[in-house]
């Protein structure tokens, strides 16, 4: 009888115990997990007076690779924190040196000098399509592509696009490892960017410098939007990538820019730009650029970077042009194409880059303090 | 008993998985691309990788594989085109098939299949013949088992860089056309070559060794007389000082040598050698060389020179052929910048190798001049034009003017009219010219291009125009035009024209008076002459457009000094024409006109090596204190009576006051 009252009692404390450390559970579920300060998840226990976090948080919240393998027991995390080493090692075998002799016809070409022009380039595509610097290929007799195992082929030049300084080049070789690229939205003023080339001289293949994204919608020319970098670029890396702590390829580096703006730094074709001419290198043999038909003057305010928007002003309009049937006049301001408003040349020309010629769009105009909506038709630019 | 065999069994099959593992990982090489397929199968392997496929299929004998797996693992280039058709290119081949059909081209060229390729689910299925014909692998196909294997070995990796590099590959480097051949040090490279391979300049940087061989066609001048006038007039020959030099007539190939020092103190042996009409010049420099008796006593330079033969016919497998001539001829590209900014191609044409470049004497970057000598030649001279009706009307123009203003005793028309020549529609006007005796074939086409107007001259002695027109046509026919940047050209040379044009006196073609307020003279000319732009206030020329006709009107303030100088050399008129020309003195005398005593001298000059053959004129007028000269430049070739008559009455015009 005793016997039985001790096994009650016994059970009912351990009843309670369970029952206390469910009601401390109960107690502790407010416990929110903040990574950086940014809340992630309320999944804490605590456990003998010990945090401890859901696997899958840490993942959210971190941003890692984490699974738990019932079967060998073994939970595992992976931050896919790559060393530099390691960046440069994911991306070199899509990192090609690319050499070749001018043609006599060329420019720059002077007898009695070697007239070998040395540069960079990225395979984007297994079957060995190549994209670089057009001023790397474009006087080149015949083109030299070198892969990160030593080994040549020659190439040909499939598509060109000298305002974008991007060429397409193709070897005839496949089972090549192409590049991974990244997203532009990514990419932030501050992150390690590292670029990979040739620099000078062709025994230097697949060397690297490292430094950080400077700045983002700089512009080289005033034409189109550029990554800046403190990443040593010059005429031997030049076509070659610019990639992110994942070994992403995040722009395409362009020595032609160097020289614009101050010392130091350098200027990386970004990857939607590069993206953005593959995909019509590869429809259209060619970039197809809207034509207006109009010549513009920004803002004064616009000049210096000043944060109003005081639309661009045309100031030329060319006979014959989509400008011209449109009935658009000199001193028309352009505030906004298809709702989307333009503060300056490079809003304008990376709107464009939205639409082909032969597409119709609605441009705000303001003229004399009416604003006016107008209807065009691109053409396209020769 | 049966498991212990199931264990056997299966060990075995892991050892030989294993052993076939390892040997194909072996035998694989980067270079080497191994594809398997078997009938029937969706599982492919591309160097041991496993891709997806559409299976393979046997119809008849004949086995099918998808296409895209294959090309894709080759690198190929595909490109799929509508109605089936598809393109592939690799490497060197251009290949076009179309689906269903047996037929396919190669480059062009027709070849046959055996089956047609077809498409299944989404895969275009083609025969295993075509990868076999086409690309350079070996094909397995077992028929019983299904296993379908392809092989590439080379990839194409190229292990050649000479193009690029320009090196010399071999021991020896030589022209098969002009037939010569010397030895190279290895790891030498060809640095520049004309575009007739008349000229080569071999380069080793290493070593510091550069060998330059020219081959010019000689007057037939002995080795000995060729020695006697470089020796006595090194400078001229050599532009440096000469150490030594010596005659070798009883060498196997008799030359002549000459070492010295060049211009810039480096160390040369200069070898001369003779065949025919041709001369050798062997050139060999050392760079950066301070023992002056290396040159003489180097063994090894000696084995390079003593190497040099006359004899190569480009069938030695050790000598790498530098020739630049390819069906007897040169293929000639003519580049041109005005500003060093812009570089233009503007046009090319093949001529006989034996041709050179030569200096045109306008210095107008578009007046080009191939041929031998001013005796023979083809040249291009390139026109802007503001306004153009057609070519008939241009030539008819042009044709007309040679009427005017050629000398009948030099010009005689031979033949005009539209024609063609190298397929572009053209104006032809051939003619006569008979200078110094000698008679000469001109063939001048027009051809009209853009903004320009290209006159394509052929200029040969009559006699050799008669034998040599087939070749000469030949060579006509391969001129060609290029596509150019227009619009800058026009600009630039536009600007050209602008910096280093004449004036025209007049806006249009009626007479204009001339005045010189500084020195107090007059003359009338007829508005389309010109006024030469870098003229001073005392002197000053007047040219009569596209002929040589000048006239010259040069004055000076007369004091006791200047009094004391003979008219010959008191005037930079006289003093420049006597030192470029040799003058033969012809008439001097005194005559009233104007009102006043004028001295003439008339001269003839019949210069041969400057092409110029002309009457001079100099009429000599001194007043209180001002001293003038009024010349006249009249090549025999313009002196028609037109000229003489308007030349006349610019004199006739001339006042001083």
């Amino acid at each position: 009888m005793i016997k039985k009252s001790i096994v009650v009692f016994l059970v009912s404390i351990a009843v309670i115990s369970v029952l206390f450390s469910i009601v401390s559970y109960a107690e502790e579920r407010n416990i929110t997990l903040k990574v950086n300060g940014r809340a992630v998840s309320q999944d804490v226990m605590i456990i003998d007076g010990t945090p401890y976090v859901s696997l899958d948080s840490l993942k959210k919240g971190l941003g890692i690779e984490a699974d738990y393998d019932k079967e060998s027991g073994v939970v595992n995390l992976e931050d896919g924190v790559l060393s530099d080493a390691e960046i440069i090692g994911k991306v070199s075998p899509s990192v090609v040196g690319i050499i070749g002799k001018l043609k006599v016809s060329s420019q720059g070409y002077s007898p009695g000098s070697d007239n070998i022009v040395i540069g960079t380039g990225v395979i984007y595509k297994s079957t060995g399509y190549i994209i670089t610097n057009a001023h790397v290929v474009k006087d080149m007799e015949k083109i030299v592509v070198v892969l990160s195992n030593g080994k040549a082929y020659t190439a040909r030049l499939k598509a060109i696009d000298e305002p974008f300084d991007l060429a397409m080049i193709k070897i005839d070789k496949g089972g090549l490892t192409p590049a991974v690229f990244g997203n532009i939205d990514e990419v932030a003023v501050g992150d390690k960017a590292i670029a990979i080339g040739t620099p000078l001289s062709f025994s230097f293949r697949n060397s690297a410098t490292k430094g950080i994204i400077s700045g983002i919608n700089r512009s080289a020319d005033g034409e189109y939007r550029f990554i800046q970098t403190d990443a040593a670029i010059n005429s031997g890396n030049s076509g070659g990538p610019l990639v992110n702590s994942k070994g992403e390829v995040i722009g395409i580096n362009s020595i032609k820019y160097v020289g614009f703006g101050v010392e130091g730094l350098s200027f990386s074709i970004p990857i939607d730009t590069v993206q953005y001419a593959i995909d019509h290198f590869e429809k259209y043999g060619r970039i197809r650029r809207p034509y207006l038909g109009a010549s513009f003057s920004e803002g004064v305010a616009a000049s210096y970077g000043l944060p109003v928007n005081e639309g661009l002003t045309i100031t030329e309009i060319e006979k014959g042009s989509p400008a011209e049937r449109a009935r658009l006049k000199i001193d028309d301001v352009l505030i906004a194409i298809d709702g989307k408003e333009i503060a300056t040349k490079l809003d304008y020309n990376e709107i464009l880059k939205q639409y082909l010629p032969e597409d119709t769009v609605n441009l705000t105009i303001r003229r004399n303090e009416t604003i006016l909506n107008i209807k065009v038709k691109f053409s396209e630019k020769v | 008993m049966n498991n212990l065999k199931k264990k056997v069994t299966a060990l075995i099959v892991c050892i030989s998985m294993i052993a076939s593992l390892l040997g194909s990982a072996l035998a694989a090489d980067d270079d080497k691309l191994t594809i398997s397929f078997k009938i029937g199968s969706e599982k492919a392997y591309v160097n041991l990788f496993e891709v997806k496929a559409e299976p393979p299929q046997l119809k008849g004998n004949a086995a099918f594989v998808p296409a895209k797996v294959v090309l894709e693992a080759f690198g190929a280039e595909t490109i799929w085109k509508e109605h089936g058709k598809v393109n592939i290119i690799y490497r060197d081949l251009d290949i076009e098939f179309r689906i269903g059909s047996t037929y396919y081209t190669v480059n062009q060229e027709g070849k046959e299949l055996d089956d047609a390729p077809f498409i299944s689910g989404q895969s275009t299925m083609v025969p295993l013949q075509f990868i076999e014909e086409n690309f350079d692998v070996t094909v397995e196909f077992d028929s019983e088992t299904g296993n379908i294997t392809i092989v590439l070995e080379d990839d194409g990796a190229l292990t050649d860089f000479s193009f690029l590099t320009n090196s010399i590959g071999k021991p020896k480097a030589g022209n098969s056309y002009f037939g010569w051949s010397i030895k190279v040090p290895n790891g030498s490279r060809l640095v520049d070559i004309s575009f007739n391979s008349k000229y080569t300049y071999i380069l080793n940087e290493h070593r510091a060794i550069g060998i330059e061989i020219s081959v010019d066609e000689g007057e037939n001048k002995s080795l000995d007389v060729i020695y006697d006038e470089a020796v006595s007039n090194t400078q001229k020959f050599f532009d440096g000082m000469l150490i030594d030099s010596g005659l070798f007539l009883g060498a196997q190939i008799p030359y002549a040598e000459f070492i010295y020092l060049n211009f810039y103190e480096e160390w040369v042996m200069h070898r001369i050698y003779t065949n025919g009409n041709r001369v050798y010049s062997v050139i060999l420099t050392l760079y950066y060389e301070t023992d002056p008796n290396r040159i003489s006593n180097d063994k090894y330079l000696k084995e390079i020179m003593n190497s040099f033969s006359l004899g190569y016919d480009g069938e030695a497998k050790d000598v790498q052929d530098l020739s630049k001539v390819a069906y007897g001829f040169a293929r000639y590209e003519n580049y041109v910048h005005f500003d060093y900014l812009k570089k233009y191609f503007n046009w090319e044409i093949n001529v006989i190798p034996e041709w050179n470049v030569l200096a045109t004497g306008d210095n107008y970057p578009l007046h080009t001049r191939l041929g031998l000598n001013s005796d023979e030649f083809i040249s291009v001279y390139v026109k802007k034009i503001d306004q153009f009706a057609d070519i008939e009307s241009y030539g008819e123009d042009i044709a007309r003017w040679n009427d005017k203003y050629l000398n009948k005793k030099c010009y005689s028309l031979l033949e005009k009219g539209s024609t063609h020549v190298a397929g572009y529609p053209a104006y032809k006007i051939t003619f006569r010219l008979t200078l110094k005796g000698k008679n000469y074939i001109v063939d001048d086409y027009y051809i009209h291009h853009g903004n320009f107007v290209y006159n394509l001259t052929l200029k040969a002695p009559e006699e050799k125009y008669a034998s040599q027109i087939e070749t000469y046509n030949k060579m006509l026919d391969t001129f060609r035009i290029n596509q150019l940047d227009e619009k800058s050209l026009v600009k630039e040379v536009d600007s050209y024209w602008i910096k280093y044009g004449n004036q025209r006196l007049g806006k249009n073609d009626e007479t204009v008076k001339y005045q010189n307020k500084t020195f107090k003279w007059s003359a009338e000319f007829p508005g389309y002459w010109e006024k030469y732009t870098y003229s001073d206030e005392s002197l000053q020329l007047f040219i009569l457009p596209d002929s040589g006709v000048q006239i010259g009107i040069e004055a000076l303030e007369l004091n006791e000094y200047i009094r004391k100088f003979d008219y010959t050399e008191r005037f930079s008129l006289v003093a420049l024409l006597m030192y470029k020309y040799d003058m033969k003195e012809m008439e001097k005398k005194t005559i009233y006109a104007k009102g006043t005593n004028i001295t003439m001298y008339r001269y003839r000059i019949d210069d041969d090596e400057q092409e110029a053959f002309a009457d001079l004129k100099y009429y000599f007028i001194d007043t209180k204190d001002k001293s003038y000269c009024f010349m006249i430049y009249l090549p025999d070739l313009f002196s028609s009576d037109a000229v003489r008559d308007e030349v006349e009455r610019i004199w006739d015009s001339f006042n001083v006051s």
